[in-house]
């Protein structure tokens, strides 16, 4: 019996070719959408969960307030991890990550020696690989980060540094300190690894000074700190609870000195309504869970983006479904005649039920396996697009199998139940007749079943469009400064004290309009510390706590940044600066003051020293438009203030011969730090580089929406074929009484644009729903665009019409006495 | 008594009045019997067949078929009583166009959950019966309709049927056509199958042994 029906499944297959086409490519498409989408997201959710112990592993978070301003951080001060383990028995370890800047790597020993500027090198403590278990191909991971000068890296490094040879036992010259590193242990290949930390290369954070001077500091938050618990504490949500309660007592002992010198005693702190918290975050929660949560050592995803691609998914596979059933159902004109002949010969309508199961069985076995090719071709363009590295083999590990297959037998459930009992619901009688799929219940579905694949398809168009709308106005809108041609040159803290001059012959080039030198620069981070401003006679009631983030500049930064002055002045070498800021509007609204010139605010992190306002800047971006603008501050180079260590030099330039003029620029460079390689960006790219995971997440809207309107438009497409056919007769006599061609294209076509019209009112509400659930990431938003929906409706109807008139042309100019002839 | 049809009544309600298709029939066939029922078109040959052959229900009267009362039987037993005991023959053919003619032939035998070795030597036998064993592998459409009909009988005749309801079996087919298959009938009653033949033509209608004439849904007396 099987092979009975298989071999009519077979046959058919053949015989209705572009029936056949239709659905097994809707099929095919559906299930290439929802495999690659579940690839993506099974790679999103397995990050750091293939730790050893990866259960027992918590990073340790921060949560503050300071007046007006309250943060999430993936950041701790330095001693917390000690504090941790020396006063909770259930903490059994801590260990710390802190991100140095750009570092300087050379192998000199080599005839042809390399130097490398290395971003991803990660400074850890000397039991991490003991808490974070990376696998090493060679060395010994509870000692290899034991002796201060060892370095720990990844074969991409060794391959770049040392070729073939073995890299153990070898030495590397970090920085320009010379410091000589020998490297004791090389990790597995890591670029497939899915750990939320990455990093090219280990070294311990003994050699890094900053970390060691701020030992004492409970406010100084650069470092990130993981602990492991006992498996009793870890397993109990209520321990676990328990834990974190008892960590405010820790914080009030241990944190009061450190508060008390920056001048802030913490019982006065708390009072005022501040707070400073210490908290657990689970590992595996690192990557998808923490919104909001500040780091740059995790790589961190929205969840709320697989959750879209998960829904898209659902959606494609359910109208790939859709048109599965619907284009099964028209068939039944087709099929109506087998189906009362079967049922004359004796068949039960059980039989004829596992039939047409079987049929769907078939398509969807063709299906499979045409999404399998399809995936093998289209996988490299898809990794491009996710920034990923995904291999069809992870279907065959794991649960993405289980997964896969239950996506099957939903679909072939789904596709097939409707036209199974439906299609043998007929009548034998009037099934020979052929007059069997006439019934208005059936089509009432269709017409749902259309209406319902087009609202799918418009919400999806409509909410690409709004992201694109929001992605262009997040690069187009006036970040407050001039993005545009400022050549940003890395690692200028390798001059010393020749910067100056440097600049000087930058400043001679043709070219370059201003230089300018700075301690940080617009989405690479700035320094944040604690200020007090001081009360004054005519503005007595102003907050008098602020965090300030800020960078040390020279008098060129505001003129080559194209920075707005509002009130009072820049930098200007004609006043002495040392003890002046700069506020943004931002700043000076916050701590109270109409008038700021000329107040004053204090620095307890430093020598206590008064800075005098001499002027207030118009708010600016300094990261992307994913975050609200924080009150901000300049401080002349020469204030000195504090040491980031980090020098960054930008030149305006006038956006002629570019090329030449970076020649220049670098030859320029290495007559002044011939040890360090010259590394420049420009700052628009900088910034196009923070909306790198929108842009990507907008790439992928686009495909699957693509897909989906393709899918949509199939079963458009088998739909008329039906409709028309089944109107050969009516057309032919309205041919014959002598309709012209176009009224007979319009009267097919009329009747489905007036679903997709339906579908489009239907998805106007959905899709602004969605949207603006999702605008609300964006500090800065722009209002959903009315065109967005007009466009989406257009869109729509153009391609239904397209498909329709297609079909409906080829009916209407068919010869009329040939379709009079088959009834 | 191979069937019995008492004081059947079917009709379609149109515009709120009964529209009789079969008007208070009653029918008595034995084994062995050879009808023709004949009338014009709409007359309610196709109908009648229909009812006996249980493809379609009526509103009034009771019908027995070998001492069931069809009537009162669930959908599932009636099948199962039709699937035994008739076999169909259409002026259309209706054969499975996806289907070969040896596959054809087969279909009311996997209805009938018959073994494939058994189901071999059936179709092998019934090939070899109507000389068309050179064509088991032919489908339908290349077939003559001759040759489409006799694959038709074969297909009715295969499950070893009662009764052969045949409804206009030579309607579509030349006058030699039609004939060989009128006596292909002939014989098949003198074997032993009951035959009830819906047909136009008095020349067909004569190779039956009774002949039942029908107007507008009730029996004429001839």
């Amino acid at each position: 019996m099987l092979r009975n029906y298989i071999k009519i499944a077979w046959r058919n297959i053949l015989r209705y070719k572009t029936n056949s086409v239709l659905n097994i490519l809707g099929l095919a498409i559906g299930l290439v959408s929802v495999m690659l989408i579940a690839l993506y997201i099974q790679n999103e959710l397995s990050y750091d969960t293939q730790f050893d112990q990866a259960e027992r592993i918590y990073r340790v978070n921060m949560k503050g307030k300071m007046g007006d301003n309250s943060f999430y951080a993936g950041y701790t001060p330095p001693p917390a991890g000690d504090a941790l383990v020396d006063q909770f028995p259930e903490i059994e370890s801590a260990t710390r990550i802190y991100q140095p800047d750009n570092t300087k790597l050379a192998y000199e020993d080599a005839a042809n020696p390399k130097v490398f500027n290395e971003s991803e090198i990660l400074a850890v403590d000397p039991n991490f690989l003991e808490v974070l278990s990376y696998p090493l191909q060679k060395g010994d991971p509870t000692t290899c980060l034991q002796e201060p000068n060892s370095i720990v890296i990844t074969p991409q490094i060794a391959q770049k540094y040392f070729g073939d040879i073995n890299p153990l036992g070898k030495t590397l010259a970090y920085g320009d300190g010379k410091k000589s590193l020998q490297v004791t242990g090389v990790f597995e290949d890591l670029t497939q690894y899915p750990a939320s930390v990455k990093f090219d290369a280990l070294m311990p954070v003994a050699n890094f000074n900053d970390v060691t001077y701020f030992n004492w500091s409970w406010v100084w938050l650069n470092m990130a700190t993981y602990v492991k618990l006992t498996p009793q504490a870890s397993t109990h949500p209520a321990s676990l609870t328990r834990l974190q309660s008892r960590f405010p007592e820790m914080l009030k002992v241990q944190a009061a000195p450190a508060f008390e010198r920056i001048g802030q005693p913490f019982e006065e702190f708390l009072e005022k309504g501040n707070y400073w918290k210490l908290y657990l975050q689970p590992l595996s929660d690192i990557h998808l869970y923490s919104q909001g949560i500040t780091s740059s050592i995790t790589e961190q995803h929205d969840v709320k983006s697989l959750y879209i691609l998960g829904i898209i998914a659902l959606f494609i596979v359910i109208l790939a479904c859709v048109n599965f059933m619907n284009l099964s159902t028209v068939q039944s004109v087709k099929r109506s005649k087998e189906i009362g002949i079967r049922k004359v010969l004796g068949s039960q309508r059980k039989q004829l039920i596992k039939q047409f199961m079987t049929e769907v069985l078939c398509y969807t076995f063709f299906a499979t396996i045409l999404a399998f090719i399809m995936i093998l071709l289209i996988l490299p363009v898809f990794n491009g697009l996710t920034g990923k590295d995904l291999h069809i083999q992870a279907f065959f590990d794991g649960n993405l199998i289980l997964l896969i297959v239950g996506i099957i037998v939903f679909t072939i459930l789904l596709a097939g139940i409707y036209p199974a009992f439906f299609l043998t619901s007929f009548n034998p009688i009037r099934a020979l007749k052929g007059k069997a799929a006439k019934t208005t219940k059936s089509s009432f579905i269709r017409n749902g079943l259309v209406v319902f694949q087009f609202f799918i398809a418009i919400t999806l168009i409509i909410c690409t469009l709004v992201v694109f709308s929001q992605l262009q106005y997040t690069q187009q809108k006036d970040l407050g400064f001039g993005k545009d041609r400022v050549l940003v040159i890395n690692n200028a803290e390798s001059l010393g004290s020749s910067a100056l001059s440097f600049k000087k012959e930058l400043i001679a080039l043709a070219g370059v309009d201003e230089a300018s030198s700075s301690s940080g620069m617009l989405t690479r981070g700035e320094f944040g510390d604690f200020y007090t401003p001081k009360p004054t006679a005519d503005e007595p009631n102003i907050t008098t706590d602020i965090s300030l983030s800020s960078y040390l500049v020279d008098d060129a930064f505001i003129e080559t940044l194209g920075l707005e002055v509002k009130v009072g002045r820049g930098f200007d070498k004609r006043f002495k600066d040392s003890l002046s800021v700069i506020l943004n509007e931002t700043a000076a609204a916050q701590i109270g003051w109409k008038n700021p010139i000329g107040k004053q605010i204090r620095y307890p992190g430093g020598n206590m020293e008064y800075y005098t306002v001499v002027g207030v800047l118009k708010d600016f971006n300094l990261e992307s438009l994913h975050t609200p603008i924080q009150p901000f501050a300049l401080f002349a180079e020469e204030s000195q203030s504090y040491d980031t260590r980090t020098s960054f030099i930008s030149l305006k330039i006038s956006g002629e011969h570019t090329e030449r003029l970076i020649n220049q620029v670098q030859d320029l460079w290495k007559s002044y730090s011939e040890n360090t390689p010259f590394e420049y960006s420009f700052l628009d790219e900088d910034l196009a580089y923070a909306y790198q995971e929108d842009q990507r997440l907008a790439s992928l809207f686009t495909v699957f929406t693509i897909l989906a309107i393709f899918v949509a438009c199939l079963g458009l497409f088998g739909l008329i074929a039906f409709t028309a056919q089944q109107r050969t007769k009516e057309i032919g006599v309205r041919k014959v009484l002598g309709a012209s061609i176009s009224s007979i294209v319009k009267l097919l076509a009329i009747n489905f644009l007036k679903l997709v019209v339906l579908a489009l009112i239907l998805s106007v509400p959905v899709a602004w729903f969605a949207m603006d659930n999702w605008l609300q990431d964006f500090a800065y938003r722009i209002d959903i665009p009315i065109w967005a929906f007009l466009a989406a409706g257009a869109l729509a109807l153009a391609i239904a019409l397209l498909t329709v008139s297609f079909q409906a042309i080829k009916v209407a100019i068919a010869n009329p006495v040939k379709s009079l002839r088959t009834d | 008594m191979l069937l019995q049809l008492n004081h059947i009544y079917k009709w379609v309600k149109q515009g709120g009045k009964r529209v009789f298709l079969l008007n208070d029939i009653s029918l008595q066939v034995k084994e062995g019997e050879f009808i023709s029922i004949m009338g014009p078109s709409g007359s309610g040959k196709s109908t009648l067949l229909n009812v006996i052959g249980m493809l379609d229900e009526f509103q009034e009267g009771e019908y027995d078929f070998l001492d069931e009362s069809v009537h009162t039987l669930k959908e599932k037993h009636r099948s199962k009583l039709y699937k035994e005991y008739i076999g169909f023959v259409f002026q259309a053919y209706h054969l499975i166009d996806e289907l070969t003619v040896y596959e054809n032939i087969e279909t009311p035998l996997l209805y009938k959950n018959i073994k494939s070795a058994e189901r071999k030597a059936l179709v092998a036998d019934m090939l070899d019966r109507f000389n068309i064993v050179g064509k088991k592998d032919l489908f339908p459409a290349q077939l003559s309709g001759g040759q489409q009909q006799l694959v038709g009988i074969a297909r009715a005749l295969i499950a070893k049927p009662k009764l052969i309801l045949a409804d206009e079996p030579t309607g579509n087919l030349n006058s030699k056509q039609g004939e060989e298959i009128m006596r292909l009938f002939k014989e098949l009653n003198q074997e032993g199958v009951t035959i009830i033949q819906a047909t136009h033509s008095e020349s067909n209608a004569e190779y039956g042994n009774r002949i039942i004439n029908l107007l507008d849904g009730s029996k004429v007396k001839a």
